[in-house]
């Protein structure tokens, strides 16, 4: 059977036989989420995703979004996927059920999030925004302000947005201009522009909240005097209704690359009138509040870039099976040589194991910051959460910024195994490409993200979560070295594991040096080789999971662990001494990059 | 209101179908879902019960994995299962309309009872008749449209050329559901949480006094479809392709 989007067997093999997803249900929290519950959600969200879902993506790209009389129209296909999406409770996952959330474990919302997203990541983009707004009031908002917003929130009965970016503050956010005035009934009066905003307008809800980072008369320059606040579309009611227009319009919408489907605007805050926000959570601390949706975005960001690049390979598999074109290599002498499909051809083959091993590399990468979320939740004492929570925070820029990138590359490599066909509109792999590529750029560029991992996450609490995960590492790579075929292999890795530790203390003491910029310009380059090891461990532990089951698997088994067992072979024994090399191009602290005079760059 | 949903375990309508053996296919490698039919019987059923208040339980026989299934149907909003187990892959639908009914009697009459116009992997279409001959229930097939007034049912099905015929029958009957009927629902988050919970009850085929092997007809052999020969081209001006084409339906084909 063809499959879409995603390969089940393999994100089977993620939750069920890596990270035994369903011993969470040992635990009171998780208790409802056995095996049986757990392949029951990711089937009913398969199919969700690819009958309703699916089939809007190529409709979000033709078609895209429009703004007339002030009003945006999402594609009008996005109408009936939203209603379902949201009639089914699917907008908050894994939110305590106390504020209408599902208590779902978050490694079992990545597998969910995995198939809702490859279906159409435009179209995700509004719900995803609509519970990242939510759980800012989850976490900030007064009791009157959860009851207000958060089930209008949580059901998807509202949209919701992140207003940050402003022409003048982009990446600096702490430039921003939007301003908030104190009234006497204890709101605010709101003023400013600000552009860029995801789902900024659109019709799929009956009103939008935007939570706003905004500086209140009077507060320090810089991101120490922003507050947030929420603003709504329409004011509400006092019975909780929407009411009046907020004053809050939208005076552009975006022309892009890619993601049509999702409206990026231009809204101006009180230009024709009073328009009313109110502060969430404290004054001041707006940027503080804001990470929490931020970090939640990096992570959704990574996953969205995960998703196209999950669909462009299972297109180019379902593609190469199909497409006969050429011969053997071996029979092209004959007199009356029969054509064969493309992934018997060598370079073609070569293509898909890249494609396969960065998929499902990042796929381990995305599940297991779930579950280290879990995790979190269950830990029994403060050390053992903080350890976790370290974790996250370490491989948060990893996911975003490596995830994105490379998901990029797989989509180049989705287009070329169609040949021509792939360029063409006719197909789904240039659409993915050209939407994929804002995955690198937004929720803080992955040059941000690199400087976030080397200036922040590496040296946090004196090393310690970089140890950590080293430390996991080793744990994998001692169980690869128990399983004779894996010891090569283990060994590879272990080479691999040990290097990037120097290198990480190399960039740490050259952060620390008068060759900061130095070091600083390695950064995205040190987040390239740390995410390759990443992925190489990954690739290890699945074999180490796959190799002792060939023998005895089931006969649709067989081929799916040679898969892993080759896979991981491929990625450390092919790809791997490439890194090493990087890393021997990183401990020579990329002198000409700051060498090189401004002037030079064009002679 | 007390319905039956009468729902079979069916290989997915994409799935890849390896036969094993004469009469067999390989069942642990493809995915099976609610029979496409079944379920604008089960969605008709749940949306009457939640107007109208009542229960829907769905009926299964078939082999172990069907349990699954029945989750899926459960999720769907039926409130509890009934399964009748058997060991082989396919059933006589006469032996298949005998389990269902000996299940019915001893779980208590119901007020209506759904199946589907038939199911999509052997496409019998025997069972609801078999059933209410069994049950001495009246049955109408095919149906695409339903208006329940207190006893009676009023129905609509396709008779061809866009005719429909309209029909009345007393309750409890039996009404076979085809497309048109509604659009069946996603399954809900926490429908889904709940459907765990709910009960299915177990009974081996043979337990109901029925010898599974012991059916009226017996399937002899599975053969796939034998993959269509390639499309010709016709090459010329429209004449000579016209002329080639009535060549090919006349001596090829026999069809003109």
């Amino acid at each position: 059977m063809a499959q879409h989007i995603a390969d089940r067997r393999d994100q089977d093999f993620v939750l069920h036989e890596m990270l035994n997803l369903a011993d969470l249900s040992k635990h009171e929290r998780f208790e409802d989420f056995n095996k049986k519950t757990i392949d029951m959600v990711i089937t009913e969200a398969r199919n969700l995703a690819i009958k309703e879902i699916l089939p809007t993506q190529a409709e979000g790209d033709e078609v895209g979004c429009i703004l007339k009389d002030g009003q945006v129209h999402v594609p009008e296909g996005f109408h009936k996927p939203y209603r379902l999406f949201c009639e089914g409770e699917w907008v908050a996952m894994c939110d305590d059920p106390e504020y209408g959330g599902q208590g779902m474990p978050k490694a079992l919302a990545m597998a969910a999030g995995e198939m809702f997203t490859g279906a159409n990541c435009s179209f995700m983009m509004y719900p995803g925004l609509t519970h990242g707004a939510g759980k800012l009031v989850e976490e900030f908002g007064t009791d009157a302000q959860k009851k207000t917003y958060l089930a209008n929130l949580y059901t998807g009965k509202w949209g919701g947005t992140m207003c940050l970016t402003e022409p003048e503050a982009g990446s600096d956010v702490g430039a921003l201009s939007t301003t908030a005035v104190r009234n006497d009934d204890g709101t605010f009066s709101i003023t400013g522009n600000k552009i860029f905003i995801s789902g900024g307008d659109q019709d799929l809800t009956e009103n939008i909240v935007h939570p706003v980072l905004a500086r209140i008369e009077g507060a320090p320059a810089g991101t120490k005097g922003i507050s947030l606040f929420l603003v709504p579309k329409y004011k509400i009611n006092e019975d909780g209704t929407p009411g009046e227009p907020n004053n809050v319009e939208c005076t552009g919408i975006e022309k892009k690359m890619g993601i049509h489907g999702n409206t990026t605007a231009s809204l101006s805050f009180g230009a024709k009138g009073t328009c009313i926000g109110e502060l969430l959570g404290e004054e001041n601390k707006g940027m503080k509040a804001m990470f929490v949706m931020m970090n939640e975005a990096r992570l959704g960001t990574g996953m969205q870039g995960f998703g196209f690049a999950t669909a462009s390979y299972i297109n180019a598999v379902n593609y190469a099976k199909e497409r006969v074109q050429g011969t053997d290599l071996l029979k092209m002498f004959d007199k009356n040589p029969q054509s064969v499909s493309i992934i018997k051809h060598p370079d073609v083959r070569r293509q898909l194991i890249s494609m396969k091993a960065y998929v499902e590399g990042m796929r381990t990468l995305l599940y297991y910051t779930g579950l280290l979320f879990d995790k979190v939740n269950l830990a029994e004492d403060e050390k053992e959460k903080a350890r976790y929570k370290g974790l996250i925070e370490l491989l948060t820029p990893i996911l975003k910024a490596y995830c994105t990138d490379r998901s990029f590359e797989v989509c180049a490599q989705g287009i070329q195994v169609y040949g021509g066909y792939g360029y063409i509109r006719e197909y789904p792999q240039e659409q993915l490409l050209r939407d994929c590529k804002i995955t690198s750029i937004y929720e803080g560029t992955n040059g941000i993200q690199a400087m976030d991992l080397l200036g922040r996450k590496l040296g946090m609490n004196k090393g310690k979560p970089f140890m950590d995960l080293l430390g996991e590492m080793n744990k994998t790579m001692a169980a690869a070295k128990e399983i004779e075929t894996l010891v090569p292999m283990a060994e590879k890795f272990e080479t691999a594991v040990n290097r990037l530790g120097e290198v990480a203390m190399h960039m740490g003491m050259t952060a620390m040096s008068e060759q900061v910029l130095n070091a600083f310009a390695a950064a995205h380059p040190f987040l390239d080789v740390t995410g390759d090891v990443v992925m190489a461990w990954f690739h290890l532990w699945r074999a180490v999971v796959a190799a002792p089951k060939i023998e005895k698997a089931k006969k649709k088994d067989v081929a799916y662990y040679q898969g892993q067992v080759s896979t991981a072979d491929y990625f450390i024994t092919c790809q791997l001494p490439t890194t090493l090399g990087k890393m021997n191009g990183l401990t020579t602290n990329y002198t000409p990059v700051m060498e090189m005079p401004e002037a030079a760059f064009i002679g | 209101m007390k319905i039956f949903v009468c729902i079979k375990h069916v290989p997915d309508t994409a799935a890849n179908i390896k036969l094993v053996g004469d009469n067999g296919f390989e069942d642990s490698e493809c995915k099976f879902i609610v029979n496409p039919y079944d379920e604008y019987g089960l969605e008709e059923a749940v949306s009457l019960v939640e107007k109208e208040g009542g229960e829907v339980v769905v009926v299964t026989v078939g082999k172990g994995a069907a349990t699954a299934t029945l989750r899926s149907a459960m999720a769907m909003g039926a409130a509890r299962a009934i399964h009748v187990q058997t060991q082989g892959q396919f059933l006589d639908s006469t032996l298949t309309a005998k389990a269902l009914k000996a299940a019915m009697d001893q779980d208590g009459a119901a007020d209506l009872i759904f199946t589907g116009k038939g199911s999509v992997d052997t496409e019998g279409a025997q069972t609801q008749y078999r059933l209410a001959a069994a049950m001495g229930l009246p049955v109408v097939n095919e149906v695409s449209r339903l208006t329940i007034d207190g006893q009676k049912a009023t129905m609509e099905k396709e008779i061809g050329g866009g005719e429909r015929e309209v029909l009345e029958m007393p309750l409890p009957g039996i009404i076979g559901a085809t497309k048109g009927l509604n659009e069946p629902r996603y399954p809900k988050f926490p429908d889904i949480m709940k459907a765990k919970k709910k009960k299915i009850q177990e009974m081996a085929i043979g337990d109901l006094g029925i010898d599974e092997n012991a059916g009226a007809s017996q399937l002899v052999k599975l053969e796939a479809v034998p993959e269509r020969s390639g499309a010709k081209m016709l090459e010329g001006s429209v004449q000579e392709q016209v002329a080639q084409l009535i060549k090919v339906l006349r001596e090829d084909e026999k069809i003109i």
